[in-house]
């Protein structure tokens, strides 16, 4: 089998890939069930402000969210551009 | 048997998916039992009912091991269509997809498994709310889990007998790596939300709707990060040629 | 060990297409529903004031999935109350009829949980679009910014992958290790733990979140 420098470069960009996107999933995912949480929390102690915790808690895990994007982008980037 | 290296590789992939597989769920359980006997020391004449809660917290924790054992049942008894280093890396891929899947929601299932047993001990009167929150918790929170078991059923049952071609063995290694260390977050966080909404709903159980609706959406969310690793692991498979 | 995830299917040609059925399933299946009407008609017929032995059984079931429903929709309007009860009922008796010898779980074969699974996905997005109307329900696939929309979409779609392999993993998991232990002791004992955790444990709790999450996707869509 003959393996030329092209393929290796291939090979290594698409592993490359699966570790971007495996690794960067990891802290969105705790951070965003932190925020969660908190809400939740938040929401037991003072119901009133059901929507108000609900939207702060939308706004901070679609911030914290932004890092598994960009993964997701480089991701795309090694499959289909490098 | 007639082992041939291809066997060697399942072999191994077997062995990376229970023994990764089985440590999330045993972290969980023993989360759980811990809670439990912390609650029953303290109100020792609850002990039938926190022992009931947590049989059916551990089980439903035990989910994610029990797809690793498949998982790794399927790849040791598994005749192999092809003979090359692209059924190869899959079968590893497998192994390992599955293995990390399991880890995560096994651990997050732990939390809203201790919180029901504490609460339940400290507030006998919504027993029923908190089992129903607990079990919604914990199975939306597996979630990532069933998505690595729908990339490992994939990759075991794909058919890789293709010329040999280094970048197809890569992408299939890679769809692994991508689904399995993507479900590990999503995992622990969904639990950690689970938790605090179940222990809210034992302080106030008139808040139990809208604390479910918050814990769902909120998992939800940090759930769309596995949804973009299980993305990404598709297009590894099926867009790479 | 030839007996893992065998499931046993005819195929036949009509007008060009290769149909094939899952005849176990189906047949599995049938002999439930009909088990179903057949208790449904008998229950009908003979309730009354005075509970007898089977009505007391059924009754708190009943009463207590009606409550279930109520407080997670909050509303008292019934119109969930049936879907939710009726499948829960199904899947309990689909998920724990494999301790019947003979018998094979219809939840085993993956076609059946997507069915129902795809079955709760389309009543909760047409039960959206009903509430909301379809400007705000398409509105919402925008959030938090217009480039989320595909990803929102996927979001939505792995649901029913998420419900039906679920139930899917949780039963066949169950039968392959039942199947893997009954081998290494030679089938000389079957192992009746085993039986009594996956088949009747498992199986109602399994049964019961499927019937939980479907209520929960509708309400999702129903509220706000």
């Amino acid at each position: 089998m003959q393996i030329s420098g092209k393929e290796i470069i291939e090979a290594a960009s698409l592993l490359g890939a699966g570790i971007a996107m495996g690794l960067g999933a990891i802290g969105p995912g705790i951070g965003e069930g932190f925020a969660a949480g908190k809400a939740c929390e938040g929401i037991a102690r003072n119901p009133n402000e059901a929507g108000l915790l609900t939207r702060t808690m939308l706004i901070g895990q679609a911030v914290s969210e932004s890092t598994g994007i960009y993964s997701l982008v480089i991701a795309l980037l090694l499959i289909f551009v490098v | 048997m007639d082992v041939s290296w291809i066997n060697a590789s399942g072999f191994f992939g077997a062995g990376l998916c229970m023994g990764l597989g089985a440590i999330g769920a045993a972290v969980g359980e023993g989360f759980i039992a811990g809670s439990a006997s912390r609650g029953i020391s303290r109100q020792p004449a609850m002990s039938g009912d926190v022992l009931k809660m947590m049989l059916i917290g551990q089980a439903i924790t035990e989910t994610a091991a029990i797809f690793s054992l498949v998982i790794a049942i399927l790849l040791l008894f598994k005749t192999y269509s092809g003979n090359n280093i692209t059924q190869a890396s899959a079968m590893i891929s497998t192994g390992f997809c599955m293995g990390m899947g399991a880890l995560g929601s096994g651990i997050g299932c732990g939390f809203p498994g201790a919180k029901a047993c504490e609460t339940l001990a400290r507030n006998p009167s919504v027993s029923g709310k908190i089992m129903t929150a607990m079990l919604v918790g914990q199975a939306v929170d597996q979630t990532p889990t069933i998505f690595a078991l729908f990339v490992s059923l994939l990759l075991l049952f794909m058919n890789f007998s293709v010329a040999m071609k280094i970048t197809i063995a890569a992408a299939v290694f890679s769809a692994g790596i991508s689904m399995g260390f993507g479900a590990v977050g999503p995992g622990i966080g969904g639990g950690i939300a689970a938790g605090a909404a179940v222990e809210g709903i034992g302080k106030n159980k008139e808040l139990s709707p809208v604390l479910l609706r918050t814990m769902l959406i909120g998992q939800a969310v940090s759930q769309s990060t596995s949804i973009y690793a299980m993305v990404i692991s598709l297009v590894l498979l099926f867009v790479i040629k | 060990m030839e007996e893992i995830g065998k499931i046993v299917k005819i195929t036949f040609h009509l007008f060009g297409y290769n149909i094939t059925v899952n005849t176990e399933t189906i047949i599995m299946s049938w002999i439930i529903m009909a088990f179903l009407m057949i208790l449904s008609l008998i229950l009908y017929k003979k309730a009354s004031l005075i509970p007898n032995t089977l009505q007391t059984i059924i009754e708190p079931l009943i009463e207590g999935f009606d409550k279930l429903v109520k407080d997670t929709l909050e509303t008292d309007d019934r119109k969930y109350y049936a879907l939710i009860t009726a499948l829960f009922i199904f899947l309990f008796l689909c998920n724990i009829i494999g301790i019947i010898p003979g018998c094979e779980e219809p939840t085993k074969d993956l076609n059946t949980p997507l069915g129902y699974g795809i079955m709760g996905f389309v009543i909760a997005h047409y039960s959206g679009i009903k509430v909301k109307g379809l400007k705000k329900y398409l509105s919402e696939y925008l959030q938090p910014f217009f480039i989320m929309a595909p990803l929102n979409l996927i979001g939505e779609l792995a649901k029913i992958v998420s419900i039906s392999f679920r139930l899917f993993g949780n039963i066949m998991g169950g039968s392959i290790i039942i199947i893997v232990v009954s081998h290494l002791v030679h089938n000389l004992v079957l192992p009746p733990f085993l039986y009594a955790f996956f088949g009747l444990f498992d199986g109602t709790i399994q049964a019961f979140v499927f019937a939980m999450l479907t209520l929960v996707y509708i309400t999702l869509q129903v509220k706000e």
